[in-house]
Parts: C-alpha cells; structure tokens; sequence
C-alpha cells in the first residue's frame, strides 16, 4: 500500500473523530433488564458475526430465556471483511441493518469512519475495567495464538513451546501459518515493528506452509501433514476434542486477537444491540458464548479461556490503534505470503 | 460459389423477421441489459473509487496502479496463464477424448459412463482440491504413500501443491463441462461426413483429425475459450493448492483483497480494476473466438437430410478403450469422492489407513441428517438450482435463436452481453447484486431472500448457456427452419416445433451443468446469505468455519448423492422418451 | 399466375456493384412448369428465393396469383409463411425428429386445419407420391429417395397456388433421378400446379419444362420452350449452355424471309434466320437481344447434325476438312475436324465411322444452322 493510500484513511479517520458523533445520541445508562424492556418493543435484534448458524443459535436461545420477549436474529457473515462491507452497503441502499455488529476492530474502524457506530459511555452502563472497551467498542470474545504439533510424530520434549523453539533447524519445510499476519501483528504490540519483521523474517526461512484459514492448519497438524504450525486456539479445540492428536503450549508472550462488538447508530434497535454487547460482557454471557463457538472472553472472570490465560503475558493492540497499523500490517502479510522458496 | 452466395443472403433473410422476433429480441435485450449491464457497470465505477464502493465519492486510478504496477503482478500473470492453459489443454483433450468415445463409438458401458462423467459436478471445488490434497499431498497423501510404499521409492513421487498438481485437479474439474460442451456437437454431426471420409480410405486417426476436428471447431473453440475465462476467475483450487506452496495466481490475489485485506473492508476498488482485466481478456478470446468461427455454414452438420446415428466400431481396440476410461473414472470420479466418502466417517481429518479405521463414525452423516435446517436448506436448494437451471435453458435457447438464425440488429450485443458475466469476479456480482436490490427493494424485495440467488447465478451461468446452445445452434442447417416457415408456420411455431426439439440435447446438457453447479456453488451464497436463504453450501460453510472439515465433506458427499439421483432420474425419462422416436 | 418484375439484389449493402440478381423479369401462366436454368451463382436460386419469400430482394415486384406479395415501391413485403407456397429444398429439408405423417403434416398444423381433413389430405399426399405405408416411420429412416417424396408430398399437401423446387434431384443418383424426374412431371401434370423449377442440369431442365429461362451473371439471358431454346436459341450462352455447340464468328451479309447468309471463317454458309413451322410461337424470350443484320454475331451448329461424308454431296454448307482426333464412346463418336485454322467438333454413330487423318466433307445442314448474338 502507498502511503498516500493511508495519508487519505488517517485523514478521513482524523475528520470523523473530531466531528464527535453528536448525531448518534449515546443510549442513556440503564440497567440490563430496564434496556431489555425498552428493546422489547423495537423487534429483533440484528447480530451480524461470523460464527456459524447452529452455534448461533444456541446463543439465541439462551438470550431469549434471560430476557424473555426480546428476539435475536443473527445472520451469519463469512467473516473476515465483508461484514463491514455489508453493513455500509445496507446503510447506502437504505436498507435494514444490523443492530450490533461483533468483528475485528479494522472492521470497526471503518464503520467509524463512516459514522456508523453509536459511541458509548461503558462505565456509566457498569461495565468492570477488564472487560476491555474503547470510546465505540466492547470486546466480545477473544481469538487466542498457540504453538500446535502433532502428537504422534512430535515428541512432548521437541515440542515447540517458545517462539524461539519454531525456528529449530529440524522443523524446516514442516512448519503450518496462517497466511494472515494477525498473531505477527499482535505480536509486535510486545515486541515493536523490527523484531517482529525479523522474526517474520527467520520463519520464512523455515519454509512454512501457509494456509487460507486456521481451521484447515489445525486439522492438517492433525492428520500429520504438517507436523508444527502457529494456529489458534479454538480452532485446534474442535479436532482434538474429536481425539486428533494434536497438542498446543502457550509461547511468551502469546498473541490474542480481541473481537470488538459495536452498536450500529442505524440499527432499529440499538438498545437491543447493546443489551447483547453488555450482556456478552457479563460472566454469564461469555460463557454461553464460549460454550457455544469455544471461543471465550479473555477479559471476564469465570471463561475457560480466562483462566488458561491466567498469568501469562498476553499481547495485543487496542482498538484505536488500527489506523496506526495498517501499513505494518500490510507489510507483514506480504512478507508471509512472499517469504521463502515455494515447497516442493 | 454457393455457400458464399448462401452466406450473404442469410443475413438479409433473416432482417425480414416478423414484429414477433423484433418485440422478443428486445425484450431479451432489455434483460440482457439490466442483467449484466448494470454490474458491469458498477464494476467500473467501483474501480476508479478510492474506497471502492460504488456510492462513495472521488475519483482515482490508484486501484489500477497498484494492481497493476505491483511488483509481482507479471509473476501472478504469468503463473495464471500457465495454470489457465495447462488445465484448459488436459480439461479439452480429456473432455473430447471421452465425448467421443461415449457418443459416437460402441465402447462397451457408455451409458453408465455418460452419467459417471457429469457426477463429479456436484461436489464443491474446495472439496475436491482437499480430496485430492488428501490423496497426493507429499507426506501423508494415500496414493503417495501407497506407491512410495509399494515401489520402494525413497519420497513419494507426487506432490499436489504445486502448478502441475493444480492443473491436474481442475482439469479434472472441467471436465465434466467440456464433456457436456462437447457431446451434443457430437451427437449433431452427420454421419455422412463421417463415411464419406472413410470410403476415402481414411483410418479412424485421419477421420478424427480431418473430419471430426475441423467440422467441430465452433463448439471446441467455444468450449477453450469458456474453460479459459474460468480457470482465470477460478479460486477453491489453485486457493487450497497453491497458496500452501505459496503458488499465487491473480485470483488468490482477489481472495485475498476481499477476504484478508487489512484495513476492515474488501478493497472492491482494486478487486474492480483486475475485473476489468479478466474483462479484456475476455474481449480479446472472444475475437478471436468470433474471427476463427465466422464462416459458420461450413459447420452446419445437422441437415435436413436425416440421418443414423453412427458408431465408429472401435474393433481391436474396444475393450483398451473400455478399460482406458475405466481407469480414467477411478482415478477422476471414483478416487476423490471415495477420499472424500472416507473422510465424512472420520471425527478428523487422518489418513486412510488401518488404524483410522478404528475411528470410524457415524456422527458427521447423523448430524447432517439431524440438522434442524436440512430441510429448509434442501428446499431453498433445489428450487434455487431447479429455477435456475430452467431460466437458464430457456434464456440461452432464445438468445442463441435470435444470434445465430435471426440475426436482428444488436444480434452481436445480445450474445456478448450473455457471455461476459462469467469474467465478472463472483464477489463483484455478488457487490452489484446487493445493491440493486437493496435499491429497488420497495419494488422487488428480493434481497435477503432466495431470488437474490437466483438472479446471480443466472446471470452468471447464462455465459455457459449460450456458448453451449450457439455450438449446437450452428449445427442446425437453416432449411430445416426455412422449410417450415415455407410450410406456413409462423416464427414461434417454428421455434418450438422445429428448432427447440432440435437443439433438445444441448438445452438438456445446459439444464443439469445449471444445475449441478447452482447446487454447489457457495462463495455468492455466502455473500447474500441471511436467515431465509440457507442453501446446501451453506451449510457445508458452517461446518468448514466451525472447524469440522469431515462434517463439511459429509455435505459434499451428500451433494454428490442428490445431483447423482436427479440424474437417474433424468436418465430414465429421456431414455423412455428417445425410444419412442427411436 | 406469378410475376417477376425488374427483381434486384445486390450481396452486400455496402457494395453497390456486387449484384446477386439484376433486372429480373418473367411471367409465368398457371400450370406452366417453369424452370429457371444457369450455372452455380446465376441468381437462379436466388430468384427463386425471393418469390417464397425467404430473401428480400433490394429492388422490383413480385405477385403471385394477382396478390403483390413483394413491392420495393410500395413497401409491401408478405412473409414467407404468408405466401401460397410450398417449397420443395436441395436438400429436402426433413425433420429428423418426427415421423413421415408428422412432417407432412406440418403445414396443414401451421395453417389450423382441422385433424380430420388433415389426416385425409395426409393420406392423399402420401398416396400420390407412393408412401402411404410410410407414415408412422420416423424420418431418419429413409432413404435419400423416400425423402425426396416426402419433401414432395409435404410440399404437395399444401394445395398452394405456386410450388417451388430448389434443385431436388441433385442430390440423388442418376437412375433415381430419371425415374423422379419422370414421376415428378406427371405428378405436376396430374395436379396441375404452377410450378418453378431450379436447376443446374440442362437435360433435366428441358425434359420436365414448359418453358425455360437459361440464367447466367443475375440476369435471364433467355426464355424459351425447349425445343426452340436447343434448336433456335438467340444468345451464344444459351446455345452453350443447352448442348453441345459448334460457334462460329460470322457476319451477316444477307438477310430473307426464311434464310441469310453468313460469312464464316469456314466460308459461306446458308443459315436459318427464323423460327421453323410446327415450333410453336413461344419463341420469343424477354430479355434476349435478335440478331440484326449487320452486327456482331455467330454461327451456331449442333456437332450431331453435322453429317460427315468422304466425299462432297453436292449439298448446301459443304466443307471439306481433316478428321484430327476420334473418341469412340459405344454411343455416340466424337470427332475433331480440323477446316483450315477453325476446329470443328462432330458428333456421330457407329454406323459411319472415320478415322484420323481422313479427308472428310463436312455437311452443314442450313436449317439447323443459327445465328445466335455474340
């Protein structure tokens, strides 16, 4: 990307930002069940996230039985960029939108951008530190890195536990990345641009497999193709609690990558959006949405993830750094996707 | 001196159309127009937006720029020429080979195989790239390991992530297409031709190469150039089985601009500009396409004169024919879906071996069949695919009518709008569908629900449906129309009693490729998927997202099995039906 | 029954001198069995064409049966399937996917006829071309033959005013092809159509025609009876075109009632100047230019009336020359007769022949000798 590509976003980030969205009136502070009942009244609440359906919709039933009347409808994206991208052509066709949307926060951001999300005061809504928030976002769920190997063909001592530990010699041509620099990115976030590049750097070296998604890096660790891979850790849960062979370590520090929700200022029913962001937030939320997708809240107490986490240094950068990253981003992906000989 | 005068008063005969024919090529125009014009259009707009969306301010060639002036554009090119040509070649001789042996010789099981050939068709091409994967992968692939093993190599021999491993696999892909391409031209061709060549003397050898090959080249070239434009566009195969290898083609670069792009949102913008790459490719193989097949009449071979189907006798070679295609069909139908079959029994994704087989399971197919929305997703399915197919057959039939015999005025314009949606990227299609409907949704409210789907796809298969019906079309020697019109039948009459009957085979082959692959097809499903449009694939996607590829093989499997009764099922019907001329 | 006036068609828009058919004109009577005869790219199909209704001429008129179905003028153009036609094509045209009733059948479905009458003007149709038995057989079953009568009886069923026929013996052998050609003209004569005929094969053209229009360049050359075409004819293409011809350059010196006298590079001769009692007074062609009294003209003699003696006779049109080459073909002989400079071509029986290099007089019979136009 050129830089004037980024001089142009950082500058329409700047704009917005400084027109303080008074037009999108925060929602007044209440308690859970006082925006349950003015959600009530509004129709669905429309989610827009990627997990799929049938998890979904475990998730749906368990927000009707806690707040009976308010009905979720959540449509399910294939991820990655086009649920922004969907939410701005609704808006531009003037059509209905969603209420809350959850996704990275690059995706937010332009959301932001274009006015889009209602900005909230989290404290005053009760809302505990750790929880994670920012002037438009609350953190809803949090993708957590893991170094991955096969436990039939990796011993317990050759396996990789340290960042270091990927670079050894004898795991040349067998390493598994995701071709998306996000555990790099976050990464840097503890350890800044250059050493991240040069570790970057050093496991191209390795001659790694790269793979168009973490679900399929996790599965071919299992069935033994590529012995060792930097994958994540939801992602390794579904085959190794089907018996694959698969085990994971935490490295130091281990990357996370935070999904934010944001209250749609379109939305029909925005305090139904944030009656589930909020309720995502709350113990009892996360851990029905863990229970359902695997994927928990690192910023609440009670999540299995959270107590995995416990104690380890984790690293990640805050929402409002996106427009901040975006070059170091893009220069990590095309160093992925260039990097090393192709295998033979 | 004849055919030439033949050739110049076709095109004044036919300007003495009735209103009847003007007022249809309108309409078809006009639905031409709004079909494919407006995401063309939109596609252009979309490339010369700084953000990329149609809707949002200023002007630049920047999205150009840097698709284009990228450091490793020419590397994508060129990697994107040799898989697109490598794969048309094999896709083309496979394709003719097995048309060929299934239509017009006795080779022993060819009815079975005509339906054997089109089933691989129903599985999703990502399916199949992991079939494959799981088949030919260097360290843990099945055959790799059954022949490393079993001729004492040191490695295995293949490796299926590289360029020749994804030519082999979408050739394999493409070739039910240019089977279904190619076999009505084949069943068309006037076996005098044929036989008068052979009293020649000609061999079976001479006969192909200077007989068959020259008097099929409109369906050939048409059928090149149609597997061409596809394999640029194309991404599940060269996705899974390049990028591991870090093989890119101008299609992973699509993906990754839509999917991966960094800054939150798909950079349409430049996904855009290479659009209209693939647009100008396009324009270039359909000239050549149109100058290489413009003395048409030299290929009618359908002639009024009737005629016996006629089987070339294979002789000594019938039964190495018979076991040629046999291993053919192991090795491209039975293999992956057997690979795939193996993997909807296992909880994970293994290796076939003795051990796995401890693993075996019923779960994936008992969730499948317990799935709360199967049965709204195979309804929405099969009307989805079943409605598409049919707009689609019919649409093609009177397009290709009206461009090839009617020749009204905008005749070219008509048949190169229904072929350029397929150089459109499936997720701009996807872009300018949303927003018209999202724009007209007080008028049609389709967004969101199932019709959405249906526009797309036909909008996008049509570019098949009217390559394929223009082949055959051709073939039809205008007398036949001639002596009905002089018979005093008016120009729908003739249509439907002369024309449509004629062109059955191809209108068929149109239907079931429409339909296989509007059953399969997921990444435009997924973009305008809400809760009222679950569709088979999506399903699979849920699966595949969820993390359960095994569960989403199961689906594919299941695909197969749906497409392969239908398909029964047609073959029962035009069996009974072509006995009662027969 | 069917007028052709100044019909043009040029092959191209764009390319004003390129003409398909120029300046057309005939006229033919009901009943007449009419045949328009040329060599390929003549315009003869074309024509043809354009009187069903499958082209459109650029310029000129055509009525059929009193009806102006084609006016460049007045902007009339009926449609094919409008006009009384039935077209019989070079290549019969039969649908491969129907049976032999359903083919026939067809034009009395397109015109609503009712089934009942249908099924009997199908039985009749097939009857006369002698495939009642063939009904139910689907058509790709035939042989080129049986085809032909079903193109014929389709054509036939239609009871039009005007029947049209692309060449449609071509494609048979040649002793199918007489026994058609005989059938196809008692079959006519039988129900009395009007009929244009197009064809390629002079022997065909004047064993089936009334009259015949010989073709060449897009224009009609000349119309005549056969006979007076073979025996009489005024152009040097048509006497080409319609046998064998001797053609001498000559110039007329005198000009009588019966007879005139040419000079020839044979010498003089004594020719016939006008049509012979008992050839009927169809003679006269539109189109044709008369051969005049002192322009540019030829000569033109038959090779097989040119007798050949060993000595003179004393007959009018003696000419003494050198037998150069002999081809003895069973039937008929060919000779080369070498007169001076000029080669002559003769043709005889068995019953007198020659050898090369015999000295032979060469008889010339006057009233076969005809001046014919450059």
């Amino acid at each position: 990307m050129t830089p004037d590509f980024i001089r142009r976003y950082l500058f329409a980030a700047a704009v917005f930002s400084a027109v303080a969205p008074a037009a999108h009136a925060q929602i007044a502070a209440a308690s859970l069940d006082q925006l349950a009942s003015q959600a009530r009244t509004k129709g669905p609440v429309i989610w827009y996230e990627s997990s799929p359906t049938d998890q979904a919709d475990k998730i749906a039933a368990a927000f009707a039985k806690r707040f009976p009347g308010v009905q979720l409808q959540h449509t399910r994206d294939a991820g990655g960029a086009g649920i922004g991208a969907r939410v701005i052509q609704e808006v531009q066709g003037n059509a209905r939108t969603a209420d809350l949307l959850t996704g990275s926060a690059s995706v937010i951001w332009q959301l932001v951008n274009r006015d889009l999300v209602v900005k909230q005061d989290w404290k005053a809504m009760g809302v505990p530190q750790g929880v994670g928030t920012s002037a438009f976002t609350i953190a809803s769920t949090t993708a957590v890195y893991v170094l991955l190997s096969n436990k039939q063909q990796v011993s317990d001592a050759d396996a990789p536990k340290t960042w270091d530990d990927l670079l050894n010699p004898k795991w040349s041509g067998k390493v598994g990345l995701w071709i998306r620099a996000e555990p790099q990115l976050s990464l840097a976030a503890a350890w800044g641009e250059q050493k991240t590049a040069a570790f970057i750097e050093s496991v191209n070296r390795q001659k790694p497999f790269v793979f168009k998604s973490t679900f399929p890096l996790a599965q071919q660790v299992g069935a033994g193709e590529v012995p060792v891979g930097l994958g994540l850790y939801h992602a390794a849960m579904v085959p190794i609690s089907k018996g694959a062979p698969i085990r994971f370590h935490f490295p130091d520090p281990v990357p996370t990558t935070t999904l934010h929700s944001a209250v749609i200022a379109p939305g029909k029913n925005r305090e139904g959006g944030l009656l589930l962001a909020l309720w995502l937030a709350t113990p009892e939320g996360a851990k029905v949405y863990e229970a359902a997708t695997g994927r928990g809240h690192a910023g609440v107490e009670g999540t299995d993830v959270q107590k995995l986490l416990a104690g380890r240094k984790l690293a990640e950068f805050p929402p409002d750094k996106v427009p901040d990253n975006l070059e170091m981003f893009e220069r990590f992906n095309k160093s992925i996707a260039a990097g090393g000989q192709a295998v033979k | 001196m004849r055919l030439v005068q033949r050739t110049a008063t076709l095109t004044s005969s036919a300007r003495f159309s009735g209103w009847g024919t003007r007022l249809t090529a309108t309409a078809v125009a006009l639905l031409l127009i709004y079909l494919v014009v407006v995401p063309l259009v939109l596609l252009g707009i979309s490339s010369v937006r700084p953000t990329g969306f149609p809707l949002e301010p200023g002007f630049t060639l920047g999205n150009f720029s840097k698709v284009f002036l990228a450091g490793d554009f020419g590397a994508l090119l060129w990697t994107t020429v040799v898989f697109a040509l490598g794969s048309t070649v094999l896709a083309m001789v496979l394709g003719t080979g097995l048309a060929w042996l299934v239509e017009r010789t006795d080779l022993p099981g060819r009815g079975v195989f005509r339906v054997l050939v089109i089933l691989p068709m129903a599985t999703p091409p990502v399916l199949l790239a992991i079939g494959w994967a799981m088949l030919l992968s260097p360290r843990t692939g099945f055959f790799n390991l059954l022949l490393r093993d079993g001729l004492g190599l040191g490695t295995a021999p293949f490796n299926v992530y590289s360029v020749p491993g994804m030519i082999f696999v979408e050739a394999l892909a493409l070739v039910p297409t240019a089977f279904l391409f190619l076999s009505p031209a084949f069943r068309n061709m006037d076996p005098s031709l044929e036989e008068a060549a052979l009293a020649s003397g000609a061999s079976n050898w001479r006969l192909i190469r200077k007989v068959l090959l020259p008097l099929l080249w409109p369906a050939l070239a048409a059928c090149a150039v149609f597997l061409l434009i596809v394999c640029f566009v194309v991404f599940d195969i060269p996705g899974t089985l390049g990028m591991p290898a870090r093989i890119y083609v101008l299609s992973t670069r699509i993906f990754y601009l839509t999917a991966d792009s960094p800054t939150g949102v798909p950079l349409y913008g430049q996904v855009s500009a290479l659009g209209t790459f693939f647009l100008l490719i396009l324009a270039v193989l359909g000239y050549a396409y149109f100058r290489f097949t413009r003395e048409s009449q030299r290929y009618r071979t359908i002639s009024g004169k009737g005629f016996r189907l006629r089987q070339s006798p294979l002789g000594a070679w019938r039964w190495p024919a018979f076991g040629a295609v046999t291993l053919y069909f192991l090795l491209a139908v039975v293999a992956p879906l057997a690979i795939l079959t193996w993997a909807s029994f296992m909880p994970y994704q293994t290796r076939p071996n003795l051990a796995s087989l401890s693993l075996a399971t019923l779960d994936n197919h008992l969730d499948f069949l317990r799935n709360a929305r199967l049965m709204t997703a195979s309804l929405n399915s099969l009307t989805v695919a079943i409605v598409s197919a049919t707009a689609v057959a019919l649409l093609s039939l009177v397009v290709s009518w009206l461009v090839v015999r009617q020749r009204p005025r905008g005749a070219t314009l008509i048949d190169n709008l229904a072929f350029t949606p397929i150089a459109i990227p499936g997720v701009m299609l996807g872009v300018a569908v949303v927003y018209v409907y999202l724009s007209l949704d007080q008028m049609f409210p389709v967004y969101g629900t199932i019709w959405i789907l249906v526009i797309a796809y036909v909008t996008h298969y049509l570019s098949f449906g009217s390559r394929l019906a223009n082949g055959v079309m051709v073939q039809i020697h205008p007398e036949l129309e001639e002596a009905a019109r002089a018979s005093g039948a008016g120009g729908f009459r003739v249509l439907a009693r002369i024309t449509a009957p004629l062109v059955w085979p191809a209108v068929a082959a149109i239907w079931i490729w429409v339909l296989a692959h509007a059953m399969r097809e997921l990444s435009t499903a997924l973009m305008l998927s809400s809760r009222n449009n679950t569709v088979l694939p999506t399903l699979l996607w849920d699966y595949w997202t969820g993390g359960e590829p095994t569960r989403a093989a199961t689906v594919g499997v299941w695909l197969v099995f749906a497409l392969a009764c239908i398909l029964a099922l047609w073959h029962v019907l035009s069996t009974r039906s072509a006995s009662r001329d027969a | 029954m069917l007028e052709v006036i100044q019909l043009r068609k040029r092959y191209d828009r764009n390319d004003a001198q390129a003409f398909a058919v120029r300046e057309v004109s005939f006229s033919v009577q009901s009943g007449e069995f009419f045949t328009l005869l040329g060599p390929s790219g003549c315009g003869k199909t074309t024509t043809l064409r354009s009187i069903a209704g499958l082209e459109m001429p650029d310029e000129g008129e055509i009525r059929i049966a009193g009806e102006t179905v084609f006016s460049s003028a007045g902007g009339v153009a009926v449609p094919v399937n409008r006009r009384d036609i039935a077209m019989v094509f070079q290549s019969y045209a039969i649908w491969p996917h129907m049976t032999v009733g359903e083919n026939v059948s067809f034009p009395l479905e397109a015109l609503g006829v009712p089934s009942a009458e249908a099924a009997r003007r199908v039985a009749r149709a097939l009857e006369m071309v002698g495939l009642a038995a063939f009904r139910d057989r689907p058509a790709p079953m035939l042989s080129g033959g049986q085809q032909q009568r079903v193109a014929l009886a389709r054509a036939f069923v239609k009871e039009a005013r005007v029947l049209l026929l692309d060449e449609p013996l071509s494609n048979l052998d040649a002793k199918l092809r007489e026994q058609m050609r005989v059938e196809l003209r008692d079959l006519q004569r039988r129900v009395g159509t009007t009929t244009i005929y197009v064809t390629h094969d002079q022997e065909e053209a004047m064993s089936l025609s009334d009259r015949v229009a010989v073709m060449n360049d897009g224009r009609v050359v000349e119309v005549a009876a056969p006979r007076a075409l073979y025996l009489r004819p005024r152009t040097r293409f048509a006497a080409q075109f319609v046998g064998q011809a001797d053609l001498l350059d000559c110039t007329v010196v005198e000009m009588r009632d019966e007879s005139c006298v040419v000079d020839t590079p044979l010498g003089r001769l004594r020719a016939s100047a006008s049509t012979p009692a008992g050839m009927g007074a169809t003679a006269s062609g539109e189109g044709a230019t008369q051969a005049s009294g002192a322009g540019a003209a030829s000569l033109l003699i038959r090779p097989e009336h040119i007798e050949l003696h060993a000595n003179a006779q004393s007959a009018p049109n003696e000419v003494r020359g050198v037998i150069e080459r002999v081809l003895f073909s069973g039937r008929i002989v060919e000779y080369v007769v070498k007169a001076g400079d000029q080669r002559v071509r003769v043709q005889g029986t068995s019953r007198a022949m020659f050898e090369t290099g015999q000295s032979v007089v060469m008889e010339l019979p006057p009233e076969h000798c005809v001046v014919v136009s450059a």
